[in-house]
């Protein structure tokens, strides 16, 4: 992990999760999860964060976003 | 304007006063004497004002002289007038004006009655230029034989947390600290420290994290300092020959600009994360630090890690190299002592790596790796970038202000 942003995100992705326990945090590396970065391409802004339902991606969005727009996003989906 | 810019606009104006506020010299002049050089005329009522308190200095101190001019009724005190003004560059300014040694007051007040006090008190104890004397006289009057009121040599400035520092050292200190630490949050090479504080997490050993991660901060912080020292006498030896001055300042434009552009482009894109770029370079430097982290011998480990640090910094200077080269020339064009330059740029190093010792030893102290939002490496850019155009406006079109201060 060498991404700040991607640091901040992780303690506020954790955060949520860990107040809901109808989602699931799933991490993949950048540099080590090479196939899962093929499948998703992430772009040229990390972190990238998916939101899949049933192996159906609902939403993606990069970058910093505070925890309430984070919650906002996924809200719209649950 | 909105809460950021005012914010930003506030730092620079104190960025531009102390790299540029003008310091102080003393020069020779008559033992104890002080010459008050009163520009009036008669209808003004706060000429009128100061009038009055001069005369009641002339009991207090006996060593002063007052000498009066009233500028409506005497031609060759208007053209002397006129001559002071253009001196001192106020050539708008109205009475009352007093002149004592190289200082100009303009207009009569409270604070200027301290003033008047303060300036006495100091030409009496120390020797000093007497400009209206040397402009009376036909002499010429160099921009060092002006001076400023609140500081002359020797004072020294109580700054927080620092403590005191001397006053003609002030402008040059506090821009190290300034521009250093927008240098530091330059995001540059912190991602190899937030990669290294995560593999140390791995280690079972608190010494072995520790060392590690010191050898890399202080390797940084020397090669920084050893590649600033080196712009600093390659600076000295060329600070004379013009074309070089204005290849800096293009410099300093063309990276200022690029930077302000950056900032623009990504402000209205509202997505602040990390960019990706050179993804197999950093991949083969990540490779190399899981390699060094893993040696058993700690020894060739820090040695191996000291090598990396040498290795990325030198990578990432083209992204940072901006202002701590334009920090080097101004130190090389204000000809400051070796010991000096070697100060400041200790100074300036230390607030660069600020932001790095604050997130390794947070890291480290809470075994949770912390990290600075990358919103702040945006401010950082805007913030080095009106910098660089300020320092590269100067240099190209009032070269004076940096070399003479």
């Amino acid at each position: 992990m060498w991404c700040p942003s991607c640091i901040i995100m992780t303690n506020r992705l954790q955060k949520i999760v860990s107040a809901d326990p109808s989602l699931d945090l799933v991490q993949y590396d950048f540099d080590l999860d090479i196939k899962m970065v093929e499948k998703y391409v992430p772009g040229k802004i990390l972190p990238l964060v998916v939101l899949e339902k049933g192996g159906k991606e609902l939403i993606r969005f990069s970058g910093e976003l505070s925890q309430k727009d984070i919650m906002k996003k996924i809200g719209e989906y649950k | 304007m909105t809460r950021r810019a005012k914010k930003a606009l506030a730092l620079i104006i104190v960025i531009a006063m102390a790299v540029f506020f003008p310091m102080t010299k003393v020069f020779a002049a008559t033992e104890n004497e002080v010459n008050l050089y009163f520009f009036y005329e008669e209808i003004c009522s706060h000429c009128q004002a100061e009038s009055e308190y001069l005369d009641t200095l002339e009991t207090t101190y006996p060593n002063i002289v007052i000498h009066r001019y009233e500028v409506n009724t005497s031609q060759a005190n208007e053209e002397l007038f006129e001559s002071v003004r253009e001196v001192f560059g106020k050539t708008n300014s109205l009475t009352p004006f007093l002149v004592i040694g190289g200082v100009a007051l303009i207009g009569f007040s409270d604070q200027t009655e301290t003033d008047i006090d303060s300036l006495i008190t100091r030409y009496t104890e120390t020797e000093h230029v007497d400009v209206v004397a040397k402009i009376i006289a036909g002499e010429h009057v160099s921009s060092s034989d002006i001076e400023y009121l609140r500081f002359s040599e020797g004072d020294y400035v109580n700054l927080p947390i620092i403590g005191l520092v001397p006053v003609d050292s002030v402008s040059l200190f506090l821009a190290a600290i300034v521009i250093g630490l927008v240098d530091g949050f330059n995001p540059c090479a912190m991602w190899i420290l937030l990669f290294l504080i995560t593999l140390l997490f791995g280690l079972d050993d608190k010494k072995r994290r520790w060392a590690l991660g010191i050898a890399f901060l202080l390797t940084s912080g020397i090669f920084y300092y050893l590649i600033m020292v080196a712009w600093f006498n390659i600076g000295l030896s060329v600070a004379s020959v013009a074309w070089v001055r204005i290849a800096i300042a293009t410099f300093a434009l063309v990276f200022g600009l690029y930077n302000l552009v950056s900032f623009i482009r990504s402000a209205g894109k509202h997505e602040t994360g990390c960019e990706v770029t050179n993804v197999s370079t950093k991949r083969k430097i990540q490779e190399r630090i899981r390699k060094v982290v893993a040696m058993k011998n700690i020894f060739p480990a820090i040695l191996g890690i000291m090598l990396i640090a040498i290795a990325v910094n030198f990578l990432e200077l083209a992204c940072s190299a901006g202002l701590p080269l334009l920090y080097t020339q101004i130190l090389a064009y204000r000809e400051v002592s070796t010991a000096a330059y070697l100060f400041y740029i200790f100074i300036y190093v230390f607030f660069f790596l600020i932001d790095d010792i604050a997130v390794f030893v947070a890291s480290m102290a809470t075994l949770q790796v912390k990290a600075i939002s990358n919103r702040f490496g945006k401010i950082s850019k805007l913030l080095g970038g009106i910098i660089m155009l300020v320092i590269g406006v100067l240099l190209m079109f009032f070269p004076g202000v940096i070399m003479l201060g």
